[in-house]
């Protein structure tokens, strides 16, 4: 493991410094394409390793059929707890895949029911993300790769008018209204949230419809988001992962576990001392997400060239260093100014407006992309346009989204370099429940 | 005949990994054998029962419905599963369902159905099952029910059933007349 961690850091370097000998000393390589390949070439430092030595093969039986399935090791294996204090699918190490659902609640499913719809729900996902079929799974097999599966309930105002409302957080709305937003029902609101997260495709296809399945006869599906980030063996573990512009996506989030992140996301602690405002979570262990669907103009993109595309977000795309650096997690210098007395990071540059001096107007981005066909006629929605059709599923985790994501977004609304090429056309805010125990359920606090 | 298959192990009877993965190892059997409390005959693993309320199935009949579960006999003897009662249905049988004629039907099993010391006995859609007739009322998506298992020693095991939406288990009665001229 750590071997192989090794080489992956080192490859970077070799790559550039052979890439600089090759091209960018007069390019005595005939044509672009040639060269990128030699490059690549130079990389690899080892010789091959057979697959199955990096991650060998096991045998699961994912359930009471007790049929025998094969399965890598730990990429395929590796399960996330899921009875705790907190729900997984928010803090924890993103993966490859992401499916988000917003459901509308049946004019019939009272409080009871919905009790009833989430202790169902919650042995689904208790199962299926530790790799065994769900209660009742005629394709069982189907989840014997759990690949650090999670699956994440969220609740929208209307759970809690037919619950407790006496527990429904002040800021569970929608966002304000927004000149730059184009948003469509299709992706817009919800009663309930489930967000289906892992590595492997066909795992969290099948979490999908046995969740649906039993969510079928207390809810309909309102709207489905489905998106991708890097498969996990393609980068090393942990690497901030890229946007559909090129982006380094998620560097100035706050770092896992940090006393940074208990206050931004989980309203525990002082954070850094520098913010100003009276965080207190819902609930414990409770927080909130924002789900913004944002279109991306690709081809308009296109048309800026890289130091441009730079500007306009205040970072660098190889790296994902601010403009003022030079690696990824290097502080914004925002007071630095050029040779011509501008400031290196443009006041409308999109990290310059995401961030405001209380360090309490912070969220946790957990993003994943979309890429949607794109259109084979004249007519064209969203951004669509003959050769993509892609954006961003941005998803915000925070304790309080009026104190801390609200002003965030007001300033981006008001003025953002990136919105020139950004259409928000979904928009929905759920209050996340805390975690449960076996036994329990998610959301039991509701019926206390 | 397939019913009856040995009992493996601990974690092959929890669906858990048979060989070499640590990761995996270190997981609870518990949840799934949790009703195998003390002095208790079976361990039982999934134990469901199909809702009448389905919001899809069309053939869905409200009057009758079959419940479902893996029992592994822990009570170190040989037992025999002879009847069963519920709260909710005034007739409760044990059924087993047989190819007649390249059609499945079910029928009432003759001697119940027998689980030698240590086995695993499976109740599945398709084969045997505990068939709840005559409804007291409806049965709903996530509820939980009560069976009353009857040993031919007088004994008895209470297991909780969930109640999962399902559109199979659509076997016939052997008599399809009967049922028919029921409703
Ligand atoms: C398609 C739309 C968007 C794209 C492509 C995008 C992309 C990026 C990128 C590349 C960064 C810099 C690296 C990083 O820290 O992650 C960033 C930073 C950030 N973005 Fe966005 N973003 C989008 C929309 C939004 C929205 C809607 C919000 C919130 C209202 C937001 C809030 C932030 C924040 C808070 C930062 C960190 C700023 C800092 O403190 O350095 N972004 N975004
Ligand atoms: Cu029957």
């Amino acid at each position: 493991m750590t071997d192989r961690q090794d080489s992956a850091d080192k490859q970077p370097t070799r790559h550039v410094s052979r890439r600089g000998l090759l091209l960018g000393t007069g390019g005595f390589i005939g044509g672009g394409l040639v060269g990128a390949a030699a490059t690549y070439a130079a990389a690899p430092t080892r010789a091959a390793i057979a697959p199955d030595a990096i991650q060998p093969a096991v045998t699961v039986s994912p359930g009471i059929a007790n049929t025998k399935v094969t399965v890598s090791e730990p990429y395929g294996t590796q399960k996330l707890p899921y009875y705790g204090p907190r729900q997984a699918g928010v803090d924890t190490p993103m993966q490859a895949h992401g499916i988000f659902i917003g459901l509308n609640l049946n004019a019939d499913t009272d409080g009871d029911r919905i009790a009833a719809m989430m202790r169902l729900l919650t042995d689904d996902a208790a199962r299926l993300t530790q790799g065994r079929g769900a209660l009742a799974d005629l394709d069982e097999e189907l989840a014997a790769a759990p690949a650090r599966l999670t699956i994440t309930f969220g609740f929208g105002a209307e759970i809690f008018s037919r619950t407790n409302s006496a527990l429904k957080p002040s800021w569970l709305k929608p966002l304000p209204e927004y000149s730059i937003d184009q948003l469509d029902p299709e992706y817009t609101g919800g009663d309930l949230l489930i967000q289906i997260q892992g590595d492997d495709a066909i795992s969290v296809a099948h979490a999908r419809r046995m969740l649906l399945k039993d969510a079928r006869a207390f809810a309909s599906v309102a709207w489905t988001q489905t998106g991708f980030t890097h498969a996990r063996a393609s980068h090393p573990d942990d690497t901030t992962t890229r946007n559909l512009f090129g982006q380094v996506d998620g560097s100035a989030n706050p770092t896992r576990g940090s006393d940074t992140a208990e206050r931004i996301v989980w309203g525990v602690g002082a954070g850094d001392g520098r913010g100003t405002k009276d965080l207190r979570p819902w609930i414990e262990n409770g927080t909130s997400v924002v789900i913004r669907r944002i279109a991306m103009d690709l081809d308009e993109w296109d048309e800026l060239d890289r130091l441009m595309q730079e500007d306009v977000m205040g970072r660098k795309l190889g790296s994902g260093a601010p403009l003022t650096g030079s690696k990824e997690h290097d502080e914004p210098d925002f007071d630095a100014v050029g040779p011509a007395g501008f400031p290196v990071i443009s006041d409308i540059s999109h990290i310059r407006r995401a961030r405001t001096s209380d360090s309490d107007e912070a969220m946790f981005r957990r993003s994943f992309n979309y890429d949607d066909p794109p259109t084979t006629s004249e007519s064209a929605v969203h951004g669509q346009t003959r050769v993509s059709a892609s954006g961003l599923i941005f998803v915000a985790f925070q304790c309080d989204v009026e104190q801390q994501y609200v002003p965030i977004q007001n300033r981006l609304a008001e003025s953002d370099h990136l919105n020139l090429w950004t259409i928000p056309i979904g928009s929905a805010v759920f209050a996340i429940p805390p975690g449960c125990q076996e036994g329990g359920f998610i959301g039991e606090e509701l019926f206390a | 005949m397939k019913k009856v298959i040995p009992l493996i192990s601990a974690t092959a009877l929890a669906g858990l990994v048979l060989t070499g993965c640590d990761a995996a190892a270190e997981n609870d059997v518990s949840d799934e054998t949790e009703q195998a409390a003390e002095g208790q005959i079976f361990a039982v693993e999934d134990p469901w029962v199909k809702a009448t309320e389905e919001s899809l199935d069309e053939s869905s009949d409200h009057s009758m419905t079959s419940a479902f579960a893996h029992l592994t006999n822990v009570s170190g003897k040989d037992q025999t599963i002879v009847g069963a009662s519920a709260g909710m249905a005034d007739i409760v049988e044990l059924h087993e369902v047989i190819d007649d004629g390249g059609v499945n039907v079910m029928q009432e099993k003759e001697g119940g159905f027998p689980v030698a010391a240590d086995e695993l006995y499976e109740l599945n859609p398709g084969e045997d099952h505990i068939m709840l007739m005559e409804l007291t009322e409806d049965i709903n998506p996530g509820d939980v029910f009560e069976i009353t298992l009857e040993l031919e020693n007088g004994e008895t095991q209470d297991i909780e059933f969930t109640a999962k939406e399902f559109v199979g288990a659509q076997e016939n009665y052997g008599d399809v007349d009967h049922h028919d001229d029921d409703h």
